[in-house]
């Protein structure tokens, strides 16, 4: 009963509430239209089939997985500057600094919001939906949850729900710093610095590159499979590791610094 | 108590505030006065932590204002000249926010909004710029906060309404607390605001008590006009004249033609409140 009303007098499980209910209340219309996407477009695709053909076409799994990761871009571009881009903004932005939560209290709950309660509710609804498809035979093969990533993914090996989330996770906050910096088009500024951050990294590998004697490289390191694997893996986790830790740093930053 | 020690403020090369230093205490409901663009909200802003003073500091209570430590926040409550219009009813926004003030009541958060006629069931991004104002006014006396910092709090508020801030802000305010109100509405605010702060280019220009205003002051509503006046306005049947009080004579101040004087006579109104820095 003690730990219950420490709970239940928790600062931080209070904001964390009050900032769950508010992003709720400006994004669960968007989360439930991309959530059950499989339904709509299952059903949209089988429609305009019966129309033009006469028949009922299932979206097969390949599609259907394509489908997937197109909805979670969606989710990944839309929802820092639905749930949060009211952080610069003089009015909601003023109210939400002078909420009596510490910084980091905000900065851990945005956290918790984006990476964890998002992702989860989107996955929950896409996957409810995409096997109330295939159980009823609306939609051909197998239900998505069943289906694994490294049947098609070969050079990376590891968890499939692992790559899907840590993919999230580098590319949700890239859009969450979007967010809380630009005050307007928050979507398509933050395209164009990640399109800017492509091409000068992009850049930066080719004057890397050069410099070194790929053929060496390649013999000496990557020469085979196994090595190639390992060397794909420690790039994986190298980039998402650096990348998350400063997106991290920036969105604190961020946080700490806001003027209104 | 907020101590403001040699603040200044600029955005990019455009100096706002230039090296401020007062102090204002407790139990007092200051009005803060000047032309646009003079600083108001800017120190405003800079007293709640909204902005970090670039040269200066400000203790409130012994906190960094721009720390924005919960337990400073929550003996404050700001109401900006623009307010948000969250998507959700008055009474959902003060059950989940209200939390966060130690003292904030619920009842009377209710009672307040009664008063001002606006629905607690209303959805706030429904309701028209005063409703929406009148929400936060309430909230904010609802909180129990110590110190409360409005910025043209009147604006968009019906007359009724006016009349029901002004009643409210002497009923539902604590005693030990600071108000600051930031205002152009000086006549809706006339009878409450007790001292008056005086923003000029950068500077403050008066920061004085109504007491020690019209004990140097003498708000002449004759039909005389008078050679010394350092501001006179024809009024109905007369006028409002502001001289330098050399009798010692008792008067009911003019907040407004106050605020012309010190702006037409600014040197001599800041030579005669030099002495009254820490109200």
């Amino acid at each position: 009963m003690k730990t219950s009303k420490a709970m239940i007098d928790n600062r931080f499980l209070k904001y964390f509430r009050l900032s769950l209910g508010r992003v709720s209340s400006r994004y669960l219309p968007t989360m439930l239209v991309i959530g059950t996407i499989p339904i709509s477009i299952g059903i949209i695709v089988g429609l305009i089939n019966v129309i033009f053909t006469g028949k009922w076409v299932q979206m097969e799994e390949i599609a259907r997985m394509s489908i997937f990761f197109a909805s979670l871009m969606i989710l990944i571009m839309s929802f820092p500057a639905y749930a949060f881009g009211f952080i610069t903004a003089k009015d909601s932005g003023s109210e939400w600094a002078l909420v009596p939560a510490s910084k980091f209290e905000k900065f851990a709950s945005m956290n918790l919001i984006t990476l964890v309660a998002a992702p989860l509710v989107f996955v929950l609804l896409y996957f409810v939906s995409d096997f109330l498809m295939t159980s009823t035979g609306l939609s051909a093969g197998r239900p998505l949850v069943s289906l694994n990533v490294n049947d098609y993914v070969t050079e990376v090996h590891i968890s499939q729900y692992l790559i899907i989330y840590l993919t999230y996770v580098g590319n949700v906050l890239f859009f969450l710093l979007g967010a809380l910096i630009f005050k307007k088009s928050k979507v398509v500024f933050t395209i164009l610095c990640l399109m800017a951050l492509n091409i000068i990294t992009g850049v930066v590998a080719g004057l890397v590159g050069v410099n070194i004697n790929i053929e060496d490289f390649l013999k000496n390191y990557v020469a085979t499979a196994q090595r190639f694997t390992l060397f794909v893996n420690a790039i994986f986790w190298i980039s998402t590791v650096v990348s998350v830790g400063v997106l991290e740093s920036l969105i604190w930053l961020r946080i700490k610094k806001i003027t209104y | 108590m907020i101590q403001i020690e040699n603040l200044a403020f600029s955005y990019g090369i455009t100096p706002v505030l230039k090296n401020i230093t007062t102090t204002l205490t407790e139990g007092r409901i200051f009005g803060l006065l000047g032309e646009n663009g003079v600083g108001k909200t800017t120190l405003l802003t800079l007293l709640v932590g909204l902005k970090e003073p670039k040269i200066g500091r400000i203790t409130t209570d012994g906190h960094i204002p721009f720390k924005r430590d919960p337990d400073f926040l929550s003996d404050q409550y700001y109401i900006p000249d623009t307010v948000a219009p969250l998507n959700m009813s008055a009474t959902d926004f003060a059950k989940s926010t209200g939390i966060f003030w130690p003292n904030f009541d619920l009842s009377k958060f209710s009672q307040i909004l009664g008063e001002f006629e606006v629905k607690a069931s209303q959805n706030m991004s429904t309701m028209s710029a005063g409703q929406l104002k009148k929400t936060y006014i309430a909230f904010a006396f609802a909180s129990g906060a110590k110190n409360l910092f409005m910025d043209e709090p009147t604006n968009g508020l019906d007359i009724p309404s006016k009349a029901q801030f002004r009643s409210a802000i002497m009923k539902y305010t604590r005693e030990d607390g600071i108000i600051v109100i930031s205002t152009h509405q000086v006549r809706d605010l006339e009878n409450i605001i007790d001292p008056i702060i005086i923003l000029d280019r950068q500077d403050v220009l008066l920061n004085a008590s109504v007491e020690e205003i019209t004990s140097k002051l003498y708000f002449d509503y004759g039909r005389e006009l008078h050679d010394d006046s350092l501001y006179s306005e024809q009024l109905p049947g007369g006028y409002i004249q502001v001289r330098p009080n050399q009798t010692g004579e008792e008067s009911k101040i003019s907040v407004e033609a106050l605020f012309n004087a010190a702006h037409l006579h600014k040197e001599t109104i800041k030579s005669m409140f030099s002495d009254n820095e820490n109200i």
